[in-house]
């Protein structure tokens, strides 16, 4: 066999008139994971690299806000069914993961610019890379869930299983919010200073600090279908503080919301990634 | 003869002056005309890079793209690599391209030698058992050997150069694209690499290289393609299209009209020898020969050194100097010594215009490519390309 026979056949075309295909992006990105897990391996690998305490600063920040929820907010949100702190804490764990994996995939395209100015690969994988990097972050957080619901009165129970639902909007939401915040930071920073102040309204737009209950039942779907985090931080609640079943229907409109999230941030990354070696 | 690259019509444009309030404004309207289907609107300031170019390379032909700085050649090598895609036209490439463009372009300077193998072997999308069968190859031609675990960013410019040659030449790429980095090796790895090129031509590989040192272009290329302000000019046996190339180049400096032109720019080393690759911290002497038929009173002759992504870095001016300047007509030059040159090692570009106390008599105009490469002792630091490009000469001291 010649040496280069393998790779003869092949013909890539770079159209300047080529629509968007999905199954063909799909497929493409499928063939350059390991480039995904290259970036997700590198960006863990240096996230914690000069912190002496590592990885143990994941853990830190939702006890710390746990901490201050307690103190102030415990009397205010008094829950009828379960445990407030460690709803709360079940909430924080779930929102630390997002708005960290929120903010690592809007840099990503800015963060490997020197790398996207020389090479190709499919501009989705850095910013798919960027939230598996948390991925650690989020198992290690959950073990620590695990422990700590009980200190904090909560049931244990087999609907902790259910976790990973939840834990899977979670992700998807983040991608839905920082896939298009990295492509259009690569043309215009604005996005990328206006990240920070956004990731903070979001925080207070979530049940984190409180509870759905709050809202009156009748706008629960509402407000699920306008925050796609509504669903699972309302099912991490459920399941951890109270040891009962999510409201799946506020967990299926939260994922229907994000499903179509993703899919205009999808489009708005296809559509910007073309000249993005020209501008980052 | 099948290709292995094929341009057909193919424009790239870009915005002139980058990004601002002003073309988020068009940008975000052409979004909305866009949504309704409506025409969209044209950035006033985008010129093409490459305009309406046809070309195709043929498989397993050594070609050459040759042309003056800002012809087009660069763009036409990121087209085909796709890091860029084009605003018009369509690009076809056949199978996997390795390429280097830049030195260090494909090397990580956080990661080490390893690392850095395994990852741009992903990135061409390569499986990792093929990178393992080609990893001692890699290591070996780089001749990074006891380093390969040390972060890249402690290797001399060399080594990185030779890493990512060795990268890219060694992952069986079907088109190999090297673009005027090899001038900083030295000249045993230079030729290493010219027989490498010709080893992946053999075996039926399609090298596409660029080069202002027009014997190494020789030694590997069969073919050239001339480009000239982003358009095709000429393609065809080498030997002719250099030939023309020359020809043009020549006339084009001769050619242009009343007052003052500039014949020619060239680059001497310490030792006075013509050349494009200087040694960072050595003496430079870059000429600028002028030709005048209305005598100038006051000659002013500015020069600007701009690294690879136009952004100029220096500036230095015969005004700026305390000398006498003395009319000038006929034919004369211009010599500016710089005693140690303050640039890090990489490409540069030098571009130079001629005033008097008026007016602009010859407009800035790109007039040469400087490759600075490390000094053969020099400390880590100095050595290593991906510090700040300039350098200072300073004096320390520890009280």
């Amino acid at each position: 066999m010649p040496p280069h026979a393998s790779a003869r056949d092949e013909i890539a075309t770079f159209d300047a008139d080529a629509r968007f295909e999905l199954r063909a992006s799909v497929r493409e990105l499928w063939s350059y994971r390991e480039v995904v897990w290259a970036f997700a391996a590198r960006r863990f690998r240096t996230r914690y690299k000069q912190a002496a305490f590592g990885v143990g600063w994941a853990v830190v920040q939702p006890l710390a806000f746990l901490a201050l929820f307690s103190t102030f907010l415990r009397d205010a949100f008094e829950t009828s069914t379960g445990s407030y702190a460690a709803g709360a804490y079940a909430a924080l764990v779930g929102w630390q993961f997002t708005s960290a994996a929120i903010s690592a995939a809007a840099s990503s395209l800015i963060n490997e610019k020197g790398i996207l100015r020389k090479v190709y690969f499919p501009r989705e994988a850095p910013i798919l890379g960027a939230v598996g990097a948390h991925l650690p972050d989020l198992i290690l957080n959950l073990g620590i869930l695990f422990v700590m619901v009980p200190i904090l009165g909560g049931p244990i129970s087999w609907l902790w299983l259910l976790a990973p639902i939840p834990s899977g909007l979670m992700i998807l939401s983040a991608l839905a919010i920082g896939v298009p915040l990295a492509s259009l930071s690569v043309y215009y920073r604005d996005f990328l200073y206006a990240l920070p102040i956004g990731v903070q309204l979001l925080l207070f737009a979530s049940p984190v600090a409180y509870p759905i209950d709050q809202l009156d039942a009748r706008w629960h779907h509402l407000y699920a279908a306008m925050n796609p985090l509504v669903g699972p931080l309302d099912a991490f609640r459920s399941i951890f503080g109270a040891g009962v079943h999510p409201d799946w229907s506020v967990l299926g409109v939260s994922a229907g919301s994000a499903l179509l999230a993703s899919a205009i941030g999808y489009r708005i990354l296809k559509a910007l990634e073309r000249n993005m070696a020209d501008v980052a | 003869m099948s290709w292995d690259v094929r341009f057909e019509g193919v424009t790239k444009s870009y915005r002139r002056d980058g990004l601002s309030q002003k073309s988020l404004r068009v940008d975000l309207a052409n979004a909305s005309r866009r949504l309704t289907g409506r025409r969209t609107l044209v950035h006033r300031d985008s010129f093409n890079a490459v305009e309406d170019l046809d070309i195709e390379i043929e498989q397993g032909v050594p070609t050459a793209l040759v042309g003056r700085n800002g012809a087009g050649k660069s763009t036409a090598l990121r087209l085909i690599s796709r890091i860029t895609y084009p605003t018009a036209g369509r690009v076809h490439v056949r199978g996997r391209v390795g390429a280097l463009l830049e030195i260090g372009a494909r090397i990580h300077p956080e990661l080490s030698g390893r690392e850095n193998i395994w990852l741009y072997g992903s990135f061409l999308g390569i499986r990792r058992s093929e990178i393992r069968v080609r990893f001692d190859d890699i290591v070996e031609f780089a001749e990074v050997g006891a380093f390969v675990d040390t972060q890249v960013k402690h290797y001399s410019t060399g080594m990185q150069l030779r890493l990512g040659f060795a990268i890219a030449a060694f992952l069986r790429p079907q088109v190999f694209i090297v673009d005027e980095t090899l001038a900083v090796g030295d000249a045993a790895f230079q030729a290493r690499c010219v027989d490498r090129m010709r080893a992946l031509a053999s075996e039926g590989a399609t090298v596409v290289f660029v080069s202002h040192e027009t014997a190494a272009v020789e030694a590997i290329c069969e073919r050239g393609i001339w480009l000239e302000d982003g358009r095709l000019r000429d393609a065809g046996p080498l030997d002719r299209v250099l030939q023309q190339y020359h020809r043009s180049l020549q006339s084009h400096r001769a050619e242009s009209a009343g007052g003052s032109h500039l014949r020619d720019a060239l680059a001497l080393d310490g030792s006075g020898r013509l050349t494009q690759t200087v040694t960072a911290g050595e003496p430079v002497t870059l000429r600028f020969d002028f030709e005048t038929t209305d005598p100038i009173e006051r000659p002013n002759v500015r020069v600007r050194i701009a690294d690879t992504e136009h952004l100029d870095l220096i500036e230095t001016a015969l005004d700026a100097a305390r000398v006498r300047r003395d009319p000038v007509h006929g034919r004369w030059s211009a010599e500016c010594v710089i005693r140690s040159l303050p640039l890090a090692p990489r490409g540069y570009h030098v571009s130079c215009a001629l005033e008097d106390d008026e007016r602009r008599l010859v407009d800035w105009t790109e007039v040469l490519t400087l490759h600075v490469r490390a000094p053969s002792a020099s400390p880590g630091d100095l050595a290593n390309g991906f510090g700040p490009p300039v350098l200072i000469d300073a004096d320390w001291t520890v009280r």
